[in-house]
């Protein structure tokens, strides 16, 4: 038996820090950036597994779902936007009771389309590939490129682009950038939209490694709140990748040397040890 | 409950089902079990999913003097469960460990090797089944070459797939459950671990298989009392009406069977006493024989605990339409009336009352 294969610590932590990041940044958008604690988060993930299974099922290529399910689930944010968040931007606390009954609402949907028992999605790459001597799998090895792309696409959005800065100024002071012009309201439903897609986009890539069951999202609702609190909340790049490589990827690395069990709660330890050492997160506050 | 009815009830009365959702968590279940026996005045209860489901029902029956009929697969009895368990009032139709595994270690040994790579979620039932494999395995010979519990929830298998991948292992046991299951099966077939590895799992009924995909299942071995797939003319008219009432891609499991046989026993041993009081439903089930969906079943007297057929399955790489429950096991073999293991409780079953 090998005492420690580094190769395959390695990949592994990169493995689960990447799938943190690809599902925690929908959130890091509309929790860590708009303030609205979103517990539908874990429910908006679900909701695009099963766009992946209901389009793979038709037949269609996962790649459609990779395509179709962020639209989806946009539009499920669109909804909770306009009926009900777009109230509640100055009551964060209240968003909290809202997007768990969302959540609810979303989850019992979904058994009643679907049912309760859990569909399987294709791994559209299944065989494994070498990759020094160990044998890695090739899925995994493309959601690495999505989560570095997402990470990459999303920070410049909001960092360069005409919306994205318009976004970030409405986020800070919505009347100030109302009277310079700015579509207030507008702004905020897309913004909530571009997170809910990215749930949506997180849930169909997910998918043909856990299947699709309606509780599936609900694992990565928590781990994606400590990705967003230990990372820093409004911290984008920096904070979604420290935070999912604190999270995810040291589980990950501590689970060769302990039980699985022992590791997650060593990493949940941490992490509350750092948010009391750094309340505002890894790279928040600055 | 319609074929009874069909067949002039019991004792001549109709039976009429009151259906309650638990939701799987223990503290509604304490609710529904007591609304059932109080407010509805039912003759007996059926049900509960879980072994945190039963044992919290368990209570509740025990103050009522009410039956519980017990449908899912479980770890066994042991008195220090009761009321729970070893329960005067509580019978059990799922299949245990004694029976489940026990039956085929001979044959998985020695078509694929001994030695055994054990991953379970991490609470009783798959550490109690592992408890009973091992000692079975030692007695063969066989060795555990790593034994794992994971946390319910958990997604993510790298690093036990890596351990697994390096060592000499031959058998993978799984005794995952719920989604666990589904998440382990697509990351063990998507690194390639199922070329290398015997995967054996036994909870793997034809829903989590369902959810797997033929991809992730193929050549998995699969061990229960009842398969959709089973070929007797009872098990055929038994789909066939299920397919009739649900739709013709639905399916049935060992637990869907495990009910189906509780609703007949009970109406068979309330028929043959002539009443629905406790003492004599329970007197009724004790010793009695029926033939269900799986062959012939039999009630155990002394602990509550069907004799039941067992059948080794493999999932056959012909299966590719997730749907098609017909073709998802392909049966390898089967014993008939493979008895359990003396449940560990003090005997006669006590009600505690």
């Amino acid at each position: 038996m090998v005492a420690l294969d580094f190769a395959s610590i390695i990949s592994q932590t990169l493995f689960a820090t990447s799938i943190l990041i690809v599902a925690a940044l929908g959130l890091a958008i509309i929790f860590g950036m708009m303030g609205v604690i979103n517990l539908a988060h874990g429910a908006l993930i679900t909701a695009g597994a099963y766009v992946a299974y209901a389009v793979t099922n038709a037949g269609l290529s996962l790649w459609v779902a990779f395509l179709v399910a962020p639209i989806v689930v946009a539009l499920i944010g669109l909804v909770m936007e306009r009926t009900v968040i777009n109230r509640l931007y100055d009551r964060p606390v209240d968003t909290l009771l809202a997007t768990w009954g969302f959540a609810l609402v979303i989850q019992e949907l979904i058994k009643v389309i679907f049912g309760t028992s859990s569909q399987s999605v294709p791994n559209p790459y299944s065989t494994p590939v070498q990759v020094l001597g160990s044998n890695l799998p090739q899925y995994r090895i493309f959601l690495v490129g999505l989560a570095v792309a997402l990470l990459v696409v999303t920070y410049v959005t909001f960092k360069y682009t005409d919306f994205g800065i318009k976004s970030r100024a409405v986020i800070q002071n919505d009347e100030m950038a109302g009277m310079l012009g700015t579509n207030v309201r507008f702004v905020y439903m897309v913004t909530f939209m571009i997170g809910a897609g990215l749930a949506g986009l997180a849930g169909a890539a997910v998918s043909p490694i856990v299947g699709a069951d309606p509780r599936t999202g609900l694992g990565y609702l928590v781990q994606s709140f400590f990705v967003v609190i230990v990372g820093g909340t409004g911290q984008l790049l920096a904070g979604t990748l420290g935070g999912s490589g604190l999270i995810g990827g040291s589980a990950a690395a501590l689970s060769f040397v302990s039980s699985q069990t022992l590791a997650q709660t060593v990493v949940f330890a941490l992490a509350i040890v750092v948010i009391r050492l750094k309340p505002e997160g890894l790279f928040g506050g600055q | 409950m319609d074929e009874v009815n069909n067949n002039g009830g019991i004792n001549g009365r109709d039976v009429e089902v009151i259906v309650e959702d638990t939701q799987t968590d223990p503290r509604t279940v304490t609710e529904k079990t007591q609304k059932v026996i109080r407010q509805d005045n039912v003759d007996v209860v059926a049900g509960t999913f879980s072994s945190a489901s039963r044992n919290a029902a368990a209570p509740v029956v025990t103050q009522e003097d009410t039956v519980l009929l017990y449908p899912t697969f479980y770890e066994g009895q042991d008195q220090e469960n009761f009321p729970g368990t070893c329960n005067d009032l509580l019978f059990m139709f799922g299949i245990v460990p004694s029976q489940q595994a026990a039956p085929w270690m001979d044959y998985m040994t020695s078509e694929h090797g001994s030695n055994f790579y054990m991953v379970g979620s991490d609470y009783v039932w798959p550490r109690f089944t592992n408890q009973r494999v091992k000692s079975s395995l030692e007695d063969l010979g066989g060795t555990v070459v790593g034994e794992e519990y994971i946390p319910l929830g958990t997604s993510d298998f790298g690093s036990v797939l890596s351990r697994i991948s390096n060592s000499d292992a031959d058998i993978v046991f799984g005794t995952l459950t719920g989604t666990d299951t589904i998440a382990f099966a697509k990351q063990f077939y998507s690194r390639g671990l199922n070329e290398e590895f015997t995967y054996w799992t036994v909870d793997d009924e034809e829903f989590a298989t369902q959810g797997k995909g033929p991809q992730a299942a193929h050549g998995t071995y699969v061990s229960f009392d009842y398969f959709h797939t089973i070929d007797t003319d009872l098990n055929n008219q038994f789909v066939e009406k299920v397919q009739s009432e649900y739709g013709d891609d639905a399916g049935m499991d060992t637990v869907g069977a495990a009910m189906y046989n509780a609703g007949h026993m009970f109406a068979k041993a309330a028929n043959e006493t002539g009443s629905v009081n406790t003492d004599d439903i329970i007197s009724g089930l004790e010793g009695l024989t029926h033939t269900g969906p799986q062959g012939e079943v039999t009630m155990r007297e002394q602990d509550h605990q069907m004799v039941l057929p067992s059948y080794l399955t493999r999932v056959p790489e012909s299966w590719s339409d997730t749907n098609d429950f017909q073709g998802m096991f392909e049966i390898i073999d089967h014993q008939e009336a493979v008895a359990p293991a003396t449940a560990n409780c003090d005997f006669p079953l006590g009600k505690g009352n």
